[in-house]
């Protein structure tokens, strides 16, 4: 729950992510509930606005909460972006938790229908955000930083710039290591598309 | 393009080769690669597959990522149970 008034919270979130670049995990973990809650809040106000998501831009969410959580203090490009680059992290989580509950949502339906239908239902695939997700977290063993400049790009819409800014990276480089990464998880989907679905308890 | 997962010394390699054709005028790469993969050739055309891929959003990927949100946003049965919708 939040006492502060609005200035107050973007000094602190400000301090935060002062502190995370300065190395200090402390203040991720204080900074990762802030913006997860105001991400939360801003899909729910959403929801209430809006019956469909055509409108919706992927990455409207990580921006708004920007605004809203650093936009009354003094803009400034260093903070937006890594500040963008937390949001997309916790934009990734909160995606793949929402496809993970949805799931395990049909499962439980399909326990309660006839074996026939049952066994149709249980090989239905897993959401495909589940296996991007499990694909990226395959890319982040081995290589962290092509999964991170992934996850800014597509759940938080970096530019190149701002993840070259982020990473400590030329843009060049950023765009290359993009380039291979996208590349490398279109290529793991496919593969999972092409493999019988896993089994299931 | 399927197979098994690749070794991290394959990546490796594929990776290597990769961003050194990119260093190479376009006219170049084929016979650097060419030489480069000698007889691999399941090498040689996963590195092609990965140049000809354009700098671009992949639609694969951002497709996934739109559609699980745009479920979320007019789905999400949580959200739903708090603000209950007019036309619900």
């Amino acid at each position: 729950m939040l006492h502060y008034t609005q200035m107050d919270a973007a000094s602190s979130v400000t301090q935060l992510l002062h502190d995370v670049r300065a190395g200090d995990k402390a203040a991720m973990d204080r900074l990762f509930p802030l913006v997860y809650s105001e991400l939360r809040r801003l899909a729910d106000s959403c929801l209430r606005r809006e019956r469909t998501g055509h409108t919706l831009q992927r990455t409207a969410l990580v921006h708004e909460a920007y605004i809203r959580l650093l936009g009354g203090s003094q803009p400034d490009y260093h903070d937006r972006a890594h500040f963008l680059g937390i949001a997309a992290r916790i934009m990734r989580q909160i995606l793949v938790d929402y496809a993970r509950r949805r799931n395990a949502g049909k499962r439980s339906v399909a326990m309660q229908v006839p074996l026939l239908e049952a066994s149709a239902a249980s090989v239905e695939r897993p959401s495909s955000m589940i296996e991007l997700d499990d694909a990226l977290s395959d890319l982040e063993k081995h290589d962290e930083r092509k999964a991170r400049l992934i996850e800014m790009r597509f759940f938080g819409g970096l530019t190149a710039e701002e993840s070259a800014e982020v990473l400590e990276l030329t843009v060049p480089v950023v765009r290359r290591e993009l380039r291979l990464a996208q590349a490398w998880l279109e290529r793991e989907l496919d593969r999972r598309a092409a493999e019988p679905p896993p089994e299931q308890e | 393009m399927t197979g098994g997962p690749l070794a991290p010394d394959r990546w490796l390699r594929i990776e290597q080769l990769f961003h050194a054709s990119l260093e190479l005028p376009p006219a170049d790469r084929d016979t650097f690669l060419r030489e480069a993969c000698g007889p691999d050739e399941q090498l040689r055309s996963e590195i092609e597959f990965l140049l000809d891929a354009d700098f671009q959003d992949s639609p694969l990927i951002a497709g996934i990522i739109d559609e699980i949100t745009a479920d979320l946003f007019v789905d999400d049965s949580e959200a739903r149970e708090a603000v209950p919708r007019e036309d619900a």
